[in-house]
């Protein structure tokens, strides 16, 4: 099962890393894993114009790394698996760390 | 926006004054928080922690409530800080549980370093990298005996 999941999960990466290969769609698929925001709101934040996020948005969209969700009148952009963002990736890094240092505390409380 | 928060529980087979010691006794923290420790338990207390091999750290005590409460803030990244430096919120709860005590941490704050959070938390992320494989070693090893 493992074998045969194993090729097709490095196919679907190729346009992963083919979208990812941009830094500012690298930055906006951060922004993006933070929070939900629309096309005119990443434009704000980044120094290109809103026809460029635009592009940036459809590339991202295509390789599956964010969808499009209507809030009230506005469309805003969410980063799809919490994997692909790298926030949730430093997040998930340092809860590990405290999963570890409570490790420890519990084996000292445990001794005292 | 969701806010960003790491948050972590475990289950000590121990009294809550055992682990509240555990948490705030200076000689203690040295044993799962960097190598040395000092800590003026008090709220607006300061403490720090050194690691031998990477510097030292500050915090600052925002709660003290033996044996319930227990919260600092510290900027990320050794050596001096500003008092205007960013901070996260580190704030520890101790609730009885069935057979000794439930230990929740749970860190906040990370949106205070707004366009520097990245950078900030791979730094920290780096920093803490070696000491974290071999807790990750240590703590596999032990899950598999």
């Amino acid at each position: 099962m493992t074998a045969s999941a194993a090729p097709a999960l490095v196919e679907g990466l190729v346009p992963t890393f083919a979208a990812l290969a941009d830094q500012t769609r690298w930055d906006i698929l951060t922004r993006l894993g933070a929070r939900e925001l629309s096309a005119s709101a990443l434009a704000a934040e980044f120094p290109v114009s809103r026809q460029a996020i635009a592009k940036h948005l459809a590339a991202l969209s295509g390789a599956g790394l964010v969808e499009a969700v209507r809030s009230g009148r506005e469309i805003r952009y969410r980063a799809l698996g919490a994997r692909l963002s790298e926030i949730a990736n430093q997040l998930d890094r340092i809860g590990n760390e405290w999963d570890a240092r409570l490790a420890r505390i519990r084996a000292i409380a445990e001794r005292l | 926006m969701a806010p960003l928060v790491v948050t972590r529980t475990l289950h000590i087979a121990a009294h809550r004054s055992a682990v509240w010691a555990a948490l705030t006794e200076a000689h203690l923290i040295a044993e799962w928080f960097g190598d040395q420790a000092t800590i003026d338990l008090r709220v607006g207390g300061a403490g720090t922690l050194t690691w031998d091999k990477y510097g030292t750290s500050s915090f600052v005590i925002e709660e003290v409530d033996e044996p319930n409460v227990f919260a600092f803030r510290w900027p990320h990244g050794m050596g001096e800080h500003q008092d205007s430096d960013p901070t996260t919120l580190v704030r520890f709860t101790l609730a009885d549980a069935e057979g000794g005590t439930q230990l929740t941490v749970v860190e906040t704050g990370w949106e205070a370093f707004d366009d520097n959070a990245d950078e900030f938390m791979n730094d920290n992320v780096g920093g803490w990298q070696s000491e974290l494989d071999e807790l990750r070693d240590f703590l596999e090893k032990q899950d598999s005996l």
